[in-house]
Formats: structure tokens, C-alpha cells, sequence
């Protein structure tokens, strides 16, 4: 492929003050959009797990400002103000006042619980851009409360919308508006999350008609070109110090939920000069369980890892992503197609940002870190609570250990790269909701991949029922692909669930409604993250420390480390350490 | 006899003295630079340049860092902390979530203990509180051997429902007491009365970690200011914008953290009664920080859970917004684009032209060469700045862009305006209000500087700069009374035997609460104390705290409403779920209140430059006054642009402004309508 002409500072077309000026005053506005959503949403998992995203778009539906939740959800708002404006068949069509939803897997790339909305900005009659935000809502129908474990179709789902207009000129459509919210079984919180949205919308709209009257709509479309340009600079300078060449990496999921095929991700990146190219060839052909994705999302993924290895710290905008290129065959898991399942879209998402830092590791050793311990890890118990006389639904996602990298080691105990800032649930509050006991919640000794820098460790958390009446669902992945290691870093420990009736003992890693009784226990354990370096590397001093905190035991110490430390003086032996080392 | 109410905060880089006559009606200031290796030698000194006779010092009240500084430098206590068998680990992990969602090298905040150090004790209270597991006893002496052996100063003790049922942590604190008494021990139900284990473990540790240093500090405090002739109680400053008694400021160390800090929104709340403004956005930047509060209907905005380089803090505290601008916010190029910010030359090396090593140019570079900052003004002279090294710092920016210098430095300045601005504008979104209803307050030695640019961006009229805006949190202090607050997670649904339930325990809280004024010499008349109840939506988390009312129909009434205004929307239908029942305790002070000051007639006279300066506005040099504060009088009116220079601090009005010097010597700056 040509590689494009280089961009020189010196075509900037407007003033580099005002232009960062505006460039701040974009993203503030996108940061307003949020505190909005946020303030005004219903459902915690908005409010509170960020289980959403906001944007604000030129009216070529480039992103200008962007404030994001879930990391996931990284630039791919912009597709869906394209699909929607080629839908109604073009730009023309918008009037002031419009706002538009939508949520098929098929288009938005993600599960249907996510709801995206879209309205036009105009300026003096004049259609300058669009606002725009994705908010997951607790329950779209289906045929299962919040989401199912074994679907394998979308219609199993809930339901599923296609680009439609709610608001007209500024008028509801109100008879949509209810077909919608009645399709969920909390339609008063979809309501309420939907009406954020919208309101989420105007304060983006009336943020972007202050710059413009301030700054006028002239110098606003001209800074905006010098951003983008400086987003696409920034970008080319970065690929530009990946040397050149292909590189590769797979993995897989251990299933799809209904069956007990593995489900393959393959990534092949190419860079050549300034572009790269990441080509998923080789994966898996759609699934029948729910490991399905949409194309949009799945460029969003791209993206994400493109971001964290090249420019994790600055704002996205329209002019990023220019030389990435991102090839995935039809009707493959990340390509889905009706009737795929497609609610645990993100699993093999989790797997390919991993597997793209893993590709590109060599070239960007400083930039890398050994995998993370994947997703979701989900446990949850639905029943009926004898306390209270009611039912219950209790839905979690475990933290695990991420890799080691160059400076240090990987962080223990914390929650995957899909979920972004998701809190885990209180042992006094869950013991106090819900019909439970939790036994035990620890980090797993000796879980973190060996390494110069050690993987960080996974954790277990046992629970024990109080009720006869509940079922328990598992979404326990990665047994087959546990976090590796990188530079010679050692893979970590694989996630493990216990399930305990009485005397009888049983593993498994995915469950959908298995009936429990009083007394039950389960006992989940998440893998740790792979090691950074040879373990043979690191400082003795510091594996004594790992022995001191208990992260590591005196046998992995001398086994994966190969030190010798003295059980009693808890002091490193140099000498039968060197011996040891230079042995084995 | 006793003439003298003494007001001191220690900062960083300085201690601020501020100190009331109340026979003249008038306010002297002092600073001096910090003592680090021992705060109280500062202290003592400034108050011995202040005061002749200590005994003619009737308040004292005190803003510490001690407790601040050990936490933020990591120079705390060695802490053993003492868990349920089975949760060891709850500190460590925390709630695992990760806000930093694009970097793959994240790590959380270190912890304050090293794993080794936390214990595990057999012993299990479940979510009613009853006992499952009694504690071992000869189990926790083994622990307690090994906690004594490794030579700890500090005990933190956090169970699992310790906040439903505290006997075991009780229990354990008499077996310490017994076996080694020299032990200081935080007991997480004391700390904080809440559930969720991690935030409350974290508070107690934090309360351990600064523990022995603050007791140390305030001991030495009051020994020495006792010998040097000071009678009567030294008041500390908390973080909930009251004021406790040293030797309750002991017990209770982790209600110092702020205690610098708070005084700037404490002082707030007086000027802003004193001139009549009850919304203020009170704004304090210094060297390195820019710093954010609010001021809603004359009250501070205290909330009762924060954040503190990651570590949640489950104790009342004024809310505090750090945002990362300030003088020391690098201006540097990305992409060829200008940034400024967040990145900061701290104190040290500082600005470049703090000629202590730095080159990167710097908001106060650019003020420098600007001429809104003067370079022998600084800090009254007690700094002289290198112009020129502005300049060739400012001017390699400039190269690289292809722009004047004055131009780049008039754009540094205004992005970080911008940047200011626009994080006021989401904050005051978040909290459902509009910046325009509200007065601007500014202080700390940059505030002034670029308060009126800021406001003129979010469309306020008024900007309040106070007389003494370099000491301000000092004079804060002198204003406020005592607080205490107390706490009780209590999850019911607010049935009608639950309210009987809870009358009861805030019965025995407010007795609680008494008995901590009245060892703080509160009279019983001079007590008020205020119930509120923290509540939500089943199914939040978070709640929000509403006035107590004995009719549970009225309460959540009152809940739906409050929940409208701040949330934006409210549920009638929605099931309401009680959490916390709260109860401050304030008691006043028998002291004087600030008095509309002296009884000088207004001036009719007009005010005299001390020079005339060529300073750059919009790009253009214009020839503008320089005012001395202290030659400014009640009555004085001028017009921007002008530059008032202070001892403390430097205000910047730029054109289209009136500013009006009050009866008190603060300036009211008010927009011109054009």
C-alpha cells in the first residue's frame, strides 16, 4: 500500500493558541455530556460502572470531543452517525431537533442492552455536526433478566432497533418512544436513562453553539482541521518507530457457551512506514453461542489497542486511526451476521487487544506487558431469598491479575480490560442483599506468571448459599489461553471454579441456571498475568520480598525464580542462588 | 488582658499568620517560611513576631499539615493492621476497579501496608451482627507476639460488620491495651461508623498511618506554647470545616487531613455573609495547585466520603476539587500543537524563572513576561524572578510554532484560563448548577491573577478578591466554630418500627456527641446538633444526604425533592432505602465576631498609582496603573486594566472591569455593562 505524504506544521491553517483552545473546549464539552448522562441517569450500571460513552462529531461525522466510559467503546460512535445519515438517506434529512436510536449488534457492533443515540447540531439553520452517546440499560426484553447465558440467536436477545427517529423537530415520537421502553422489563429506568441520553445531547449541542458563537463557525471548521492533523501527526510519528514488518499472534476462548469447540482469534498486524494494518484471516466463523461480534466494534477494539500501545494518554479525534487498517473476513465471530447471539460480544475482544500488544511486542518492547488475566469472569446467582421473601438477581465480575511490563510488575487483584472502571460488590453489602455468606477473598499465592517482572496475581472468593432456591450462572473463560508471558516471562496460573454439594466436589468454568441448595459452596478463582523477562533476572532481594507478602511460595521462589532462600532466617542464600541459576 | 484571636496554617513553602485585635477592630498578617523538620519552630517564631505576651492570645486556632504531609510524602508510622480470618487481602484489593481504562501498566495506589503486616484474628460477626465465630484468644496473643516482636508504633483494626456490631474490635483493644499499652490503636467502628469494608479498613489505616506523628506534633505544640505563657485550649482544624480541641484532635487524627486546606472555603462562607453573596466558587491557586470548592446558600459543600490519592475516606470533608493547573503547568508541543498542562514544574525546579534549574516555560513564566506579574512583587519581594529566563523559556515555545513570544505568552495564558474554565463549567454540571448565579472568590498567591479571566470565560459578574487574599485560610480559621460528627450505617426501609429504631440511636449519638462538646468546654446552650439521614433508590449506590424528619412520609418526601434538584429526576413511585443516620454537633464559640471592622468613613479621595507598567492585553501594550493594596481605602473605585500588588499576592483586572475597595479592604471586582 502507498505510503502517505508526511504532514509539515507549517499547513496548520489557524492560530495554534486558539485552535487549543477550542481543541480543550471540545473535550470539556464531551466531559459535560457525561457529568450530564451521569447526573441525570437512572441505572447504577451507567452512573456508576460508566457503562456508557459520549461524543461530539463534525458534520462529516468526524469525533471532535469524546468522553468515554468503557474503554471498548472507543471510537465507533462515528459509524453509527454514518450508518444512520446513509439510512435515512442523507445528510438532508436531519432537521434541528431529530434525535435518533438504535441498538442492532449488527450495525452498532455491540450487545442490544446498548443504546445508541444520535441527534444533528445546526447552527443557524446550517447542519454543523452531530452529538452522540451509547448508554447500556439494564434490560432490553429477552428471554432472560438483564442478559442470557446460552442464547443462540438475537432474537433470544430482546429486542432489536434499527436507525429510528424518537424525536421529530423536536417533537416525540412518543408512540415509538413506548414500543421501545415496553419491550424492557424495567421500562420506567429505561425512561429515565433515555431522557439522559437526549439531555446528555442538548448540553453537547448548546456547549458546541457557544464555541461557535464565540469563536465563529469559520475559525471553529479551520481549528478543527489543524486538530486533526495533529491527532494524524502524532499518530504517523508513533508507527513510524515500529520497524517494519508483519506480526503475528492467536489465542482462543474456550467456547461459545453452547458448545465445546474452541473459538479461534488470529491477528496479523502490518507496518509498513506510517500505516498498519490489523487483519483478523484465520479467526473463528461465526458462532452458534454468544461470542459473536459486529464489525463496528470490533474496529473499536483495533482501536483500543492501537491506543494503548501508541498514545494512551492523548485525546482521541477524527484525525487518529487515519493509517489503520483493519481487515476481517465476512460472517467471522468479529464480523457477526443475523441471527448470531452476540451478548458476550467482548470476550474475544478482551482476547484480541491482548493479542495485538502481543503481536507488536517486539518491536515495542517498553510500550508492552504480558497479557492480562481476560474476561469476564462473571459469577451469578438468581433465587428467591428467604430473609426477605423476595427474588434476587446478584451479577458479578471478578478481578484477576494483569501482566507484567518493563518498569514494574502487573497489578493484582484487578478487573479486565473491557470492563474499565467496574467496582467490585462489598462482602457487607452482599452478605446483607443477599441470601449468601461469603467464605473467603484473597489473592491466589504463586497465580502471577514468573518474570524479571512478575504477572500480578488473580484472587479466589468463595461463597456459601444460605437458600434452597438458587440457580448459579458462570462465564469463566481463558483456561485454554491463560495469560502469557513476554520476553521469556512465564504464563500464569488458569482460572479454576469449585463447585462444592455436600461431599461431592465439581469443576466448571460456565454454567447456565444450575440449581443450588442450602449449604452449597463455590469457590472461584481468576488467573493471574504473565510475567515480563526471565525470572531468572530478577533480583533475588525482590523475589524474597514476594516470599515475605506470601505472593509467591519458598517452592516457586526456588522453581520459577531459582533462589534459594533460607526458610528459617528468611534470608537469600547468594551463593546457592548463583549456583542454581547458572544450573538450570 | 486578652486582646489577640491568632489564626495559623501552615502550607508548604509557607506559614500564614493571621492575627485579630479585637480592641482596634484590624488584622495583622505575618508569613514566614515553613520549618519542615519541625513545623511548631516555625509557629512559635511567627507567633513571637506577632505577639509580645502569649497571654494576651484568648483563640488560638490551628491549621496542621503534619498529619497531610506524613501521608502525602509516605513518612506515616509503621501500621500493623488486624483483619477476619479469610480477608486478608480486602485492603490490598480494594474495590478493583481501574480508572486509568487505556493504560496497560496500571497500578494502583501502593498501599500504606505491606501485606506482611496485615494479620489475620479467628473470629467472623455476620451481616445482622450476630457472632458466628467468637474471637481466639490464644490465637490473637500469637498475633499480638509477632505485632509487639516486629516493633510497630501504630495498630489499625478493621472486622468484617464491625460497623453493626464493634464488640470484637472492642475486645481486641483491651487485649493491646494489656500487653503493650505504648501501642496507638485505630478501631474502624470509632473512625468510621460505616459499611463497605474497603473503604472503611482504608480509613482506619490512614487514621493509624498519621496516628503517632499528629499526636507527637500537637503534644510538642501544646508543651511549648503552654511554656511560652499561651493559656486556654489550642483549636485544630478539621476537614469537615470545624474546629476540635487538641486533645480530641488526638483521638481523632485522620479528621486533620484537610485542616490546612478547609480554611480557604471556611473563610469563604464569612465573606461571602459579610458582602452579601450566599453561591460562591471559591478558587486557590498557589505555585503548583489549583484548587476548587464551593459554597452553595452559605453553606460548605461537605461530603461524607472522599478520595485521597486513590484511597477512599469515609469522614465528613469539605469537598475539594484538585485540578491539575496552576502556575507550574508546562506549556509543550504535541503533534505541532500548543499544550499546557497537566504536566507541572512543581516547586522544584519550579518555573524557569524561579532560576532553580528550570527551562520549560511555565503559566507563571508567561504572566512574567507578560508584565502581569512583577519580578521584585513576588511574595513581597522575598523572591526576585529571572525575566529573562521567561523570555528564552517562552521563546523556544515560540520558535517552534512560529509566534511572537508576546503572543505565546499571552496564549499560554489564556489556554490555561481556558483549561480552568472549562473544568468549573463540568464540575458545576455534575453538581446540577449554573456558574453564572454565582460570585468568584480568589485567593492563594496566584488566584488573583487569573480570577477575573476566568470568570469573564464562565459569565461571572463578580469577583471577590480579599484583603487578605495570601493568608486567606489563616483568617478562615478565625471564623468558625466547633463540629463533631458521628455516624451509623442503618439499612432499613424506613417502616414505621424502623423509625422507632433509629430515634433511638440517634439518641445515643447525640448523647455521644455531647459529651465529646462538652470535653471541648461547649457550654449546653451554645450546642446545637443537626439530624440528617443519608438515603437512595433501592439499587444505588450512592446517597444523598437529607434533614431527618420523625415522619418517615415527610423524609422521603424530602428525599424525592432533593434527588429532582440535584439528579435532575425523582421517582414518587421508586422504594427509598435508608443507609447512614448522621448527627453534627456544632458548638460555638464564645468569641467575638468578625465586626464590619472599624468605623473609617469612606474616602473621598482617588487613588494613587505607585507606577504606570507597559504590560501586553490582547496582544497589545497598554501603559497601565500598578496599585500597592496598602495604599487602597474603603470607598476607593477604579477601573481595569490595572495590576493591585500585595505583600501575598498579585490581582490582574483587565479592561472592562470596576473594582471597589469594601469597608473591610477587599476588592469587589464587577464586569462593566458595555
Amino acid at each position: 500500500m502507498a505510503t502517505k505524504t508526511k504532514i509539515e506544521t507549517h499547513t496548520f491553517l489557524e492560530n495554534p493558541i486558539t485552535t487549543e483552545i477550542i481543541r480543550n473546549a471540545l473535550s470539556s464539552a464531551a466531559e459535560e455530556m457525561n457529568a450530564s448522562l451521569a447526573r441525570s441517569s437512572f441505572s447504577p450500571i451507567i452512573y456508576e460502572m460508566k457503562d456508557c460513552s459520549v461524543g461530539i462529531f463534525n458534520r462529516h461525522a468526524e469525533l471532535l470531543g469524546q468522553s468515554a466510559g468503557l474503554p471498548i467503546f472507543l471510537g465507533n460512535l462515528d459509524d453509527c452517525i454514518k450508518i444512520n445519515t446513509k439510512y435515512i438517506g442523507g445528510v438532508d434529512s436531519y432537521k434541528p431537533g431529530d434525535v435518533y436510536i438504535m441498538n442492532d449488534s449488527y450495525l452498532t457492533g455491540t450487545h442490544l442492552n446498548d443504546i445508541t443515540v444520535i441527534s444533528p447540531v445546526f447552527y443557524e439553520e446550517e447542519l454543523v455536526g452531530f452529538t452522540a452517546n451509547r448508554a447500556h440499560w439494564l434490560d432490553v426484553g429477552g428471554q432472560d433478566p438483564g442478559f442470557s447465558m446460552n442464547a443462540t440467536e438475537i432474537y433470544q436477545e430482546g429486542i432489536r432497533i434499527p436507525p429510528t427517529k424518537i424525536y421529530d423537530g423536536g417533537v416525540p415520537l412518543k408512540d415509538i418512544i413506548n414500543l421501545i421502553i415496553t419491550n424492557s422489563r424495567f421500562s420506567e429506568a429505561a425512561l429515565g436513562d433515555l431522557n439522559a441520553q437526549i439531555a446528555a445531547c442538548r448540553t453537547g449541542e448548546k456547549r458546541f453553539h457557544e464555541i461557535i458563537g464565540r469563536f465563529s463557525l469559520e475559525t471553529v471548521t479551520r481549528s478543527i482541521i489543524d486538530i486533526f492533523k495533529q491527532s494524524e501527526l502524532l499518530d504517523r510519528e508513533m508507527i513510524s518507530q515500529i520497524a517494519d514488518g508483519v506480526y503475528e499472534a492467536e489465542g482462543c476462548l474456550d467456547n461459545d457457551g453452547v458448545s465445546n469447540e474452541p473459538v479461534n482469534v488470529k491477528v496479523k498486524v502490518t507496518v509498513e512506514g506510517e500505516d498498519i494494518t490489523i487483519d483478523l484471516t484465520g479467526s473463528s466463523e461465526q458462532v452458534r453461542g454468544m461470542t459473536n461480534c459486529g464489525l463496528a466494534q470490533t474496529v473499536s477494539a483495533c482501536r483500543v489497542a492501537f491506543k494503548e500501545l501508541i498514545s494512551p494518554d492523548a485525546p482521541v479525534t477524527g484525525g487518529n486511526f487515519k493509517t489503520l487498517n483493519v481487515i476481517v473476513p465476512k460472517r467471522t465471530i468479529f464480523s457477526a451476521e443475523q441471527p448470531a447471539a452476540c451478548v458476550f460480544y467482548y470476550s474475544a475482544l478482551g482476547l484480541l487487544i491482548d493479542l495485538v500488544v502481543k503481536a507488536l511486542s517486539p518491536s515495542l518492547k517498553e510500550k508492552s506487558a504480558g497479557a492480562h488475566y481476560g474476561d469476564s469472569m462473571i459469577i451469578t446467582f438468581a433465587g428467591h431469598d428467604p430473609r426477605r421473601n423476595s427474588p434476587f438477581l446478584n451479577v458479578e465480575a471478578t478481578a484477576g491479575g494483569w501482566g507484567g511490563f518493563a518498569e514494574n510488575d502487573g497489578q493484582s487483584g484487578l478487573i479486565n480490560n473491557v470492563n474499565g472502571d467496574f467496582k467490585n460488590l462489598p462482602i457487607e453489602v452482599l452478605e446483607d442483599k443477599y441470601p449468601f455468606k461469603v467464605t473467603t477473598y484473597g489473592l491466589r499465592q504463586n497465580s502471577g506468571g514468573p518474570g524479571r517482572n512478575r504477572g500480578g496475581l488473580g484472587m479466589q472468593r468463595g461463597y456459601e448459599v444460605l437458600t434452597d432456591e438458587a440457580d448459579l450462572y458462570l462465564w469463566f473463560e481463558r483456561s485454554a489461553t491463560p495469560a502469557w508471558g513476554l520476553f521469556g516471562g512465564g504464563e500464569a496460573a488458569k482460572p479454576e471454579v469449585i463447585i462444592y454439594e455436600g461431599k461431592n466436589e465439581e469443576k466448571a468454568l460456565k454454567a447456565n441456571a444450575k440449581p443450588m441448595k442450602f449449604g452449597n459452596k463455590v469457590i472461584v478463582k481468576t488467573g493471574g498475568g504473565g510475567g515480563f523477562g526471565d525470572p531468572f533476572e530478577r533480583e533475588p532481594n525482590r523475589v524474597l520480598e514476594d516470599v515475605m507478602d506470601g505472593y509467591i511460595n519458598l517452592n516457586a521462589a526456588l522453581e520459577q525464580y531459582g533462589v534459594v532462600i533460607n526458610p528459617e532466617t528468611l534470608s537469600v542464600d547468594e551463593e546457592e542462588t548463583a549456583n542454581y541459576r547458572r544450573k538450570n | 488582658m486578652s486582646q489577640y484571636q491568632l489564626g495559623i496554617d501552615i502550607g508548604g513553602t509557607f506559614t500564614d499568620l493571621v492575627l485579630y485585635d479585637k480592641s482596634g477592630g484590624s488584622y495583622k498578617t505575618e508569613k514566614i517560611l515553613t520549618t519542615p523538620k519541625n513545623l511548631a519552630d516555625g509557629v512559635l517564631e511567627g507567633m513571637q513576631n506577632l505577639v509580645g505576651d502569649f497571654k494576651t492570645i484568648d483563640y488560638f486556632v490551628h491549621g496542621t499539615t503534619a498529619g497531610l504531609n506524613a501521608f502525602l510524602e509516605r513518612k506515616g508510622s509503621d501500621v500493623a493492621l488486624i483483619v477476619t480470618k479469610g480477608f486478608r487481602d480486602v485492603y490490598e484489593i480494594g474495590r478493583a476497579n481501574r480508572p486509568d481504562m487505556y493504560s496497560i501498566k496500571y497500578r494502583k495506589p501502593e498501599p500504606l501496608v505491606k501485606r506482611r503486616n496485615i494479620f489475620e484474628v479467628e473470629e467472623r460477626v455476620l451481616a445482622d451482627g450476630s457472632v458466628e465465630t467468637a474471637i481466639d484468644e490464644a490465637q490473637l496473643n500469637e498475633v499480638l507476639d509477632r505485632i509487639v516482636q516486629k516493633g510497630f508504633n501504630s495498630v489499625s483494626v478493621s472486622l468484617l460488620h464491625a460497623y453493626k456490631n464493634p464488640d470484637h474490635e472492642i475486645a481486641i483493644r483491651e487485649v493491646i491495651k494489656n500487653r503493650a499499652p505504648q501501642l496507638s490503636v485505630s478501631l474502624s467502628h470509632e473512625i468510621a461508623r460505616e459499611w463497605r469494608e474497603y473503604e472503611r479498613t482504608s480509613t482506619t489505616v490512614i487514621n493509624g498511618y498519621v496516628a503517632p506523628i499528629v499526636e507527637n506534633y500537637l503534644s510538642s505544640l501544646e508543651e511549648r506554647t503552654e511554656s511560652a505563657g499561651l493559656v486556654g485550649d489550642l483549636y485544630i482544624m478539621q476537614s469537615n470545616g470545624g474546629v476540635m480541641t487538641s486533645r480530641v484532635a488526638k483521638q481523632m487524627p485522620i479528621q486533620t487531613l484537610l485542616s490546612g486546606p478547609v480554611g480557604g472555603a471556611v473563610g469563604s462562607i464569612t465573606l461571602g455573609n459579610l458582602t452579601q453573596y450566599k453561591n460562591l466558587i471559591c478558587v486557590d491557586m498557589g505555585g503548583t495547585s489549583f484548587d476548587v470548592s464551593l459554597v452553595i446558600d452559605g453553606e460548605p459543600d461537605v461530603t461524607s466520603e472522599t478520595s485521597l490519592e486513590g484511597f477512599p475516606i469515609l469522614t465528613p470533608m469539605v469537598n475539594i476539587h484538585t485540578i491539575g493547573a496552576g502556575g507550574g503547568s508546562i506549556a509543550w508541543i504535541e503533534g505541532g500543537g500548543l499544550r499546557v498542562g497537566p504536566k507541572s514544574a512543581g516547586s522544584d525546579p519550579g518555573p524557569a524563572c524561579y532560576g532553580k534549574g528550570g527551562t520549560q516555560a511555565t503559566v507563571t513564566d508567561a504572566n512574567l513576561v507578560l508584565g502581569r506579574l512583577i519580578e521584585d512583587g513576588f511574595l513581597g519581594g522575598n523572591m526576585i524572578l529571572d525575566k529573562d529566563a521567561a523570555f528564552k523559556a517562552v521563546k523556544e515555545i515560540a520558535d517552534r510554532l512560529g509566534l511572537g513570544v508576546l503572543e505565546t505568552a499571552e496564549g499560554i495564558c489564556d489556554i490555561a484560563n481556558a483549561k480552568m474554565a472549562d473544568a468549573i463549567r463540568t464540575l458545576t454540571v455534575s453538581k446540577g448548577i449554573d456558574p453564572r448565579d454565582f460570585a468568584l472568590v480568589a485567593f492563594g498567591g496566584a488566584g488573583p491573577m487569573h480570577a477575573v479571566l476566568i470568570a469573564d470565560l464562565l459569565g461571572i459578574q463578580k469577583i471577590l478578591v480579599p484583603s487578605v487574599a495570601g493568608t486567606f485560610s489563616a483568617w478562615g480559621m478565625l471564623q468558625t466554630d466547633i463540629r463533631h460528627d458521628a455516624v451509623r450505617t442503618f439499612v432499613s426501609a424506613l417502616q414505621d418500627e424502623d423509625m422507632t429504631k433509629i430515634d433511638a440511636l440517634y439518641q445515643e449519638m447525640e448523647e455521644e456527641t455531647k459529651t465529646i462538646l462538652s470535653q471541648q468546654r461547649v457550654k449546653k446552650e451554645n450546642m446545637s446538633l443537626q439530624r440528617s439521614i443519608d438515603l437512595r433508590y433501592m439499587g444505588q449506590e450512592y446517597t444523598v444526604n437529607v434533614p431527618f424528619q420523625s415522619d418517615n412520609g415527610r423524609v422521603m418526601d424530602l428525599f424525592h425533592q432533593m434527588h429532582g434538584k440535584i439528579y435532575g429526576h425523582s421517582n414518587q413511585e421508586g422504594a427509598v432505602e435508608a443507609v447512614n443516620i448522621r448527627i453534627t454537633g456544632y458548638g460555638k464559640l464564645e468569641k467575638n465576631d468578625v465586626e464590619e471592622s472599624n468605623n473609617t468613613p469612606k474616602t473621598a479621595t482617588d487613588v494613587i498609582p505607585k507606577t504606570n507598567k507597559q504590560v501586553i492585553w490582547n496582544g497589545t501594550e497598554i501603559n497601565t496603573p500598578v496599585l500597592m493594596s496598602e495604599h487602597l481605602q474603603y470607598g476607593h473605585r477604579f477601573y481595569g486594566p490595572a495590576i493591585i500588588e500585595d505583600p501575598s499576592t498579585t490581582t490582574v483586572v483587565p479592561y472592562g472591569y470596576r473594582v471597589e475597595v469594601d469597608r473591610l479592604g477587599n476588592l469587589e471586582i464587577t464586569k462593566e455593562e458595555r
